[in-house]
């Protein structure tokens, strides 16, 4: 036998004894997985500053004891809950921001309720964000501020700012925006205008409930939870990746009804006629102008998107009229860009280098 | 020379796993990205709904004959609390808004300056 060999076989045997203590960690803990409850999310103190229909405004307890003079205001997507960002200590974007010396708002939603089924894209965009800019303003005595949107909030965040511009707003984030709707291609496809009866669909439903919503996400990776189970099966014995798998698991999962308005608008205007990219987009008489957005501005963008492809979101930097305007590609997917260990080594830090100087 | 090949079953294992979950994540979407997927999907959908509204009006028309409200009673009910619900947030608003200044706790200074580079 040569040394090789012998060599081979001591790996093997190695290999094979980390897998038997693997094993036996799997059926242990794989027992505590089922009878333990799900992780709490969303623990950062925070106060109620204004409920109103699906629109909740959080005014998080700062924890510096010197602050920036401009607050920020996150918006959060509108078919996801606010804890995404506020995972576990360790893992909470908000907690950075607030470690870091930023004042910290919230406009998070909830589902709608059956009446509310009428709110439109105009409501969320126009109506809820301004109403949160002026709380923000009564709560800080400050006339600027500065936003951050995720996703959906980042396309709301950039209408509202591409309507009226606010002469308060200082700075714009913006994480994994879409402004290019048919590349979304699954999407697109699905609300195909020649297949898809919208107001049948409306009519009967009122609000779209978070079983479609969640559906339609899980569609885009058919595989993708079959995949994650056998890995979390396989991974039983490691405590950090089942934690992390039970946090970004209930990402997916809680997804949140939309209003029928606000899904109607996003179909025919942003599906159907792409309006937000050729800034075509009219709501409630006003025009939507991105290039109206003139303050310093950084999208943040993820390489492997399966929700918002590149394709999507490339777009929007070019749309904007900032001269100071940046695009940051980082690694990672939808929910990891702004929550995984690469959000927390690269995005976090590249987010308070942005801001902190533009926040005096 | 050539490189050793790996011989590790886990890791081969698992490496399979990856390639079936792009596989059939690819093969999926290709098909979903068809007309005539769209086209059946909302043909099921439309049948579904259609019946999901007939079922809805017979039983409606049932709960009537009973005296029992129906859902768009019970709906009507959700919205007046949730009016109820928003007056009473205003209210605690507009409480808390006139508590005396000197109880609330001191604001941190908003004079922060950002590290030097």
């Amino acid at each position: 036998m040569t040394e090789t060999q012998s060599l081979d076989i001591a790996a093997m045997a190695a290999r094979i004894q980390e897998e038997t203590v693997r094993a036996i960690q799997r059926a242990v803990k794989g027992v505590g997985y089922f009878t333990s409850p799900a992780p709490v999310m969303g623990v950062t103190p925070k106060d109620l500053v204004r409920a109103r229909g699906p629109a909740r405004l959080y005014h998080y307890r700062p924890v510096e004891a010197e602050l920036y003079r401009v607050p920020v205001l996150v918006v959060m997507a509108t078919t996801n809950r606010g804890y995404i960002l506020d995972l576990a200590p360790g893992q909470s974007f908000i907690e950075f921001l607030l470690k870091r010396g930023f004042d910290v708002f919230m406009l998070e939603w909830e589902a709608p309720r059956p009446d509310e089924k009428n709110l439109g894209l105009a409501d969320y965009a126009l109506d809820f964000i301004a109403q949160a800019v002026a709380d923000v303003k009564a709560a800080t005595g400050e006339p600027d501020f500065s936003i951050i949107g995720y996703c959906a909030g980042g396309m709301l965040s950039c209408i509202y700012a591409g309507a009226n511009p606010d002469p308060g707003l200082k700075n714009l984030v913006v994480f994994t925006t879409p402004v290019d709707f048919q590349q979304l291609e699954l999407f697109a496809n699905w609300s195909d205008k020649r297949f898809f009866d919208l107001d049948r669909m409306l009519e009967s439903f009122g609000n779209i409930p978070p079983e479609i919503i969640y559906a339609s996400f899980d569609l885009l990776r058919p595989a993708g939870r079959i995949a994650g189970q056998i890995r979390l099966w396989d991974n039983m014995w490691n405590d950090e990746f089942v934690k992390s798998y039970r946090m970004f698991d209930r990402w997916g999962v809680d997804a949140l009804a939309l209003p029928g308005g606000y899904f109607r608008d996003c179909v025919t205007e942003l599906f159907w006629d792409n309006k937000l990219l050729h800034n075509t987009l009219v709501l409630r008489g006003q025009s939507i102008d991105l290039s109206r957005i003139t303050v310093p501005f950084l999208h943040v963008v993820a390489e492997h998107d399966h929700i918002v492809p590149r394709g999507a979101s490339a777009p929007l930097i070019g749309l904007v009229g900032s001269a100071e305007k940046s695009e940051l590609v980082l690694k990672g997917g939808h929910v990891s860009i702004a929550a995984g260990a690469n959000a927390v080594r690269r995005m976090w830090p590249a987010v308070d280098k942005f801001l902190a100087s533009r926040s005096v | 020379m050539a490189e050793p090949a790996n011989l590790d079953p886990f890791g081969l294992w698992r490496d399979m796993l990856g390639q079936w979950e792009r596989g059939v994540n690819s093969v999926a979407n290709q098909a979903m990205g068809s007309d005539e997927f769209s086209r059946a999907v909302h043909q099921i959908t439309s049948i579904t709904l259609r019946m999901q509204q007939t079922v809805g009006e017979v039983l409606g028309k049932s709960l009537q004959t009973l005296n029992l409200p129906t859902r768009t009673d019970v709906l009507a009910l959700g919205e007046r609390i949730g009016r109820i619900e928003e007056s009473l947030a205003r209210l605690e608003a507009s409480a808390a808004a006139q508590q005396n200044p000197q109880d609330a706790a001191p604001r941190p200074a908003r004079t922060r300056q950002p590290p030097a580079a």
